[in-house]
């Protein structure tokens, strides 16, 4: 996917540049058209994978009594053949029995254009899911064309700009710009008109909504004293006139939106293409997930995306992945790959998934993992290539790339460690950078720990840029390998307090992970539990006593009273 | 099985209170070492033997004499956790275990949970299997218990100056993390002086709470209680029998007690400070107008004005205007006030209508220091005010009794100064939120958790992002 944003991308981001590395997050704008071609192509040529089209209208199983297990059996599809299986991921999107609503209108969807899949939801609540129902929405979109893009302010977005995968050396791709505009009192006086026939606000839509993306009535009723909202017109592609009205959200009625969007600065005359809709599906609260993400009713069915209850691109990702690799292993009899909070955003997500009942969809933020500081987007090679590699997804030379950086960083901090540079030509460095001068020559280590400093310079300095370890980094190794090795010791050294103090809740973290819980516990035989402690504890069956500890409902002394159990 | 739980516990494993000896028990790889730290006896405890006891001086911080106890130590596995474990008797005051506890507790040892050590014996092998669910019952039934309690301690003040704490630091995390998650909305942020002020604020606060750690101030700073009354009725010779010693100078000239005079006693584990005085008359000689500002200014800081008459004065009367309007004067400033009369052994042990006139109906408690009559009962009214006091100041003023409490407040306040010290640096804000949200959840520890939902709630509940 990162590769596939890489070479699509119109509009790059670093969101969050001017605070430390770890809460930088790259963002894209990606020609839709571009993107989905190229996707499809990635699949197509992928060896090993037959591609079959084909709606599905109910999911089989085996109901094997004997053993009081249920395991996948396959897919009933639309014309009634029966495809079977070891494992089964179901990615259903939006459209489990997706409802449309524009105004009072509504019609049966999954999204714009495409119908919704009826028979799925029946098919699992008779095997025993539990499902419920969440809303998102869409803006409108509108023409290119006809917006006046001086009235608006426009976004350039990055050059030379950070590449998603470590595998991209460079991103060559022409850019396009995004615009930015206001909604005003008008805009929100005009949107009022239509709420009596908003689906919204006369109880058409009971499902709930994500609250971090409110609709824009949403917005307009929360935040009354908002006099203006911003709207971001991203255009969809190089060769498409169709514009995206990031932050109009709606489900009013058509020709409300449209009268809405003219009374918007720059969109005096525009013309809407199609108008927003939300829409409602069913999803299946992700409690009834195993880490692995496989299901806990049926052996070898696992569920990724908003099925789960998520919304967003990079969540539906997320679990695709790990639901894929999972499924994989089903069938080659392997132990399921299961990231944890420590390692990656990936658990954080799953682990919040299947051990808090969300009845919003769930959005990642940098706030859910107590191990922000070092879950970095500029070190995700460190933190999970190993495991890309071991599963065979990553390539030899990515790992070799990968070995090479490690030694060189190590290399790196242990030369700064033990060399300091010659007084004269650093206070000069120092003095440009508008840092105090140094005293007393200082190991570079400690330089570089200074506010100002940076490593990329420090290498230059007279006596130092001609070490043999910086002339090999400077100029024995590629530029963008070199930065990245720049980058981690530099962060390594300057933030050096607080990732120890980070490791350290680590350890503290495995040492409850690591007391596991088996699979047949019987949570009802342990009498002292608390019963909402009892409750949440059987419904969830934590696999750990950190998990278990995670559960809302379960206290402190039912962790304690578990512990004592365990320990026999 | 290698013991579980690698820190150190400690706990006072005696009721608190009345009673000859106190015991603190230790348990965990550091147990012994800790208290070699601040012990000073014959034999370094490090060396010593399992099952041996070894009586010396624990010392403070200061090295300064906190009390002569005696330590046993018990050996890992041959003690009642299975880990090294000491034990350190102590006098009975609750003033001076708790002094002692709060010792450890500042050298890394962590209070005991309720049910600690018994828990560690079970999880490591020393009670059979059978005994589990009786365990874990009894570790429930504690902390149920143990939670109910300290909700009740909770109530009114204590809570509300907590959750005022809890709230300012989670709202500051919610609007550090708004800027992190959602700096592409264009919404008004926090300016990081106010970040700076608010958590400097915090720091008082957390501090002010640290410092009114009492243990109860009772319990702490005992309570005062001022001797008053005409030259030569007595007052020394009550301090003396009250601490059965000759320790003021005690004569027939009035006058004699001219500076003012502090003992302490403990009465039912309270630590309690009797303040002699010059006698209270019209006088011209200086010194002695000196030594009747000082006991003026004594009345000043006391708990407690004990008003001793003598009994066998004929013109007692007289003092009638002077107890109206010290125990008036008492009164209005939520002292305890007493009214003795000494020596009652001259009138026959019985008070006269001289002195039931005078009282005007207050209680008066007959005493004699030179018989020994009604000393007892002395103590006891003394011990009683002590414990309605106690109870009187911890409804009334923010304080924290709880050891633990005490020791996750202590923590809160240095993640607040680590998340000072990282704005003071310009350190942006995941660093700051990084010690912010470990203060919260020490601050938790006392009044519940705070999970990253109640924080994202708070965002989403007041500022309007979002696409």
């Amino acid at each position: 996917m990162g590769r596939i944003a890489d070479k699509t991308g119109i509009n790059f981001k670093m969101l969050n540049r001017s605070k430390g590395p770890a809460v930088w997050s790259p963002r894209s704008q990606n020609d839709r058209e571009l993107y989905s071609l190229e996707a499809a192509r990635v699949v197509e040529v992928q060896a090993g994978l037959a591609i079959l089209e084909e709606s599905v209208k109910s999911i089989q199983v085996l109901d094997n009594k004997e053993f009081g297990n249920v395991r996948i059996q396959g897919i009933v599809t639309g014309s009634g053949e029966l495809i079977q299986c070891n494992a089964l991921v179901l990615c259903a999107g939006t459209f489990l029995r997706g409802l449309l609503h524009t105004g009072m209108s509504n019609r049966p969807g999954g999204r714009f254009d495409e119908n919704p899949s009826l028979g799925i939801t029946e098919s699992l609540e008779n095997i025993g899911f539990k499902s419920g129902r969440l809303k998102t929405g869409t803006p409108p979109r509108v023409d290119l064309r006809s917006i006046d893009l001086a009235r608006t302010e426009e976004q350039p977005g990055e050059e030379d700009p950070t590449p998603f995968s470590f595998s991209t050396e460079k991103i060559i791709n022409a850019m396009v710009p995004m615009y930015l505009t206001h909604t005003n009192e008008r805009t929100h006086a005009i949107l009022q008109k239509g709420f009596d026939r908003s689906p919204m606000f006369t109880g058409r839509i009971s499902a709930v909504g994500p609250r971090y993306c409110p609709s824009i009535e949403d917005k307009i009723v929360r935040f009354a004293d908002k006099p203006r909202h911003q709207i971001f017109l991203e255009p969809e592609g190089y060769t498409t006139s169709i514009v995206y009205v990031n932050g109009f959200s709606t489900s009013l009625p058509e020709e409300v939106q449209f009268e809405g969007l003219r009374s918007i600065e720059g969109l005096e005359n525009v013309t809407m293409i199609r108008p927003g809709y939300a829409v409602e599906y069913d999803y299946f609260p992700p409690e009834q997930l195993r880490p692995s993400m496989e299901t806990k009713l049926v052996d070898g069915l696992f569920f990724a995306g908003q099925i789960c209850g998520t919304s967003g691109y990079e969540e539906a990702a997320a679990q695709g992945l790990m639901a894929g690799i999972n499924a994989a292993r089903k069938v080659q009899r392997k132990e399921p790959l299961v990231l944890d909070r420590s390692e990656a955003y990936i658990g954080v997500l799953i682990d919040d998934l299947i051990n808090k009942s969300t009845d919003e969809p769930y959005r990642m933020f940098t706030s859910r993992a107590e191990y922000r500081l070092l879950l970095r987007q500029d070190n995700a090679d460190r933190r999970l290539m190993r495991h890309g590699h071991a599963l065979g997804l990553v390539p030899d030379a990515m790992l070799a790339r990968l070995d090479a950086k490690e030694e060189m960083i190590r290399e790196g901090l242990r030369f700064l460690d033990n060399v300091s540079a010659s007084l004269a030509p650093m206070n000069a460095y120092l003095e440009s950078r508008g840092v105090a001068k140094t005293l007393q020559k200082e190991r570079l280590s400690e330089l570089v720990k200074r506010p100002g400093v940076l490593l990329g310079d420090v290498l230059t300095v007279d006596g130092i840029s001609s070490e043999e370890f910086v002339v090999r980094l400077m100029h024995g190794t590629p530029e963008k390998l070199r930065k990245e090795i720049i980058e981690q010791i530099e962060i390594e050294l300057k933030y050096r307090g607080y990732i120890v103090r980070q490791e350290q809740e680590i350890d503290n973290f495995k040492k409850f992970e690591s007391m596991t819980i088996p699979e047949e516990f019987n949570f009802e035989e342990v009498r002292s539990l608390s019963s909402e402690g009892k409750e949440k504890l059987s419904r969830v069956r934590p696999r750990s006593i950190g998990q278990a500890s995670r559960i809302s409902g379960v206290v402190a002394s039912d962790v304690s009273v578990l512990m004592v159990h365990l320990r026999r | 099985m290698p013991p579980f739980h690698p820190d150190t516990i400690v706990a006072i494993v005696t009721p608190l209170g009345e009673g000859g000896i106190a015991v603190l028990r230790l348990s965990g790889e550091e147990a012994i070492t800790k208290v070699d730290e601040v012990f000073h006896g014959k034999q370094r405890l490090a060396t010593a033997a399992s099952h041996t006891a070894h009586v010396g001086k624990l010392l403070d911080d200061e090295g300064n004499m906190l009390d002569e106890v005696v330590v046993t130590v018990f050996r890992a596995p041959h003690s009642y956790t299975v880990e090294d474990v000491a034990e350190v008797s102590c006098h009975g005051s609750v003033f001076i275990a708790r002094k002692i506890l709060e010792s450890f507790i500042r050298r890394g040892v962590r209070p005991a949970e309720p049910g600690e050590f018994t828990k560690r014996a079970f999880l490591n092998g020393r009670i059979d299997l059978s005994q589990a669910e009786a365990v874990a019952e009894l570790i429930h039934a504690r902390s149920d218990s143990a939670h109910k309690a300290s909700l009740q301690q909770l109530r009114g003040l204590h809570s509300i100056k907590f959750l005022e704490i809890k709230d300012a630091i989670m709202r500051l995390c919610g609007l550090l993390e708004l800027e992190l998650d959602f700096s592409e909305e264009g919404i008004s942020l926090i300016e990081i002086s106010t970040t700076e002020k608010i958590i400097q604020e915090l720091i008082v606060d957390v501090t002010q709470l640290i410092d009114s750690y009492k243990v109860g101030k009772v319990v702490r700073d005992g309570i005062k209680v001022v001797l008053i009354g005409r030259p030569n009725v007595g007052k020394s010779s009550l301090l003396n029998s009250l601490l059965n010693e000759e320790r003021s100078i005690v004569t027939e000239i009035s006058g004699t007690t001219r500076d003012t005079i502090e003992e302490a006693v403990h009465l039912s584990g309270y630590y309690v400070r009797v303040v002699d005085t010059a006698g209270l008359r019209a006088t011209t000689d200086p010194v002695e107008v000196e030594g009747i500002r000082r006991t003026e200014a004594e009345i000043e800081d006391a708990d407690v004005v004990a008003y001793v008459l003598d009994a066998g004065r004929k013109d007692i009367i007289e003092d009638g205007e002077r107890v109206r309007s010290i125990s008036a004067a008492a009164a209005s400033q939520g002292k305890s006030f007493l009214l003795l009369a000494n020596k009652i052994d001259l009138i026959g042990g019985e008070l006269g209508e001289n002195l039931t006139n005078l009282s005007g109906g207050m209680a008066i408690l007959p005493v004699s220091a030179k018989s020994g009559k009604g000393i007892d009962s002395f103590r006891k009214t003394l011990s009683d005010l002590c414990l309605s006091r106690d109870y009187h100041l911890e409804e009334k003023s923010v304080i924290i009794t709880n050891a633990r409490h005490q020791a996750s407040l202590l923590e809160a306040r240095e993640a607040l100064c680590r998340a000072l010290a990282s704005i003071q640096a310009r350190q942006s804000n995941e660093f700051i939120a990084v010690d912010l949200r470990a203060a919260l959840r020490h601050v938790g520890e006392i009044i519940g958790n705070t999970t990253t939902d109640d924080i994202l709630n708070r965002v989403f509940a007041s500022f309007c992002i979002g696409k």
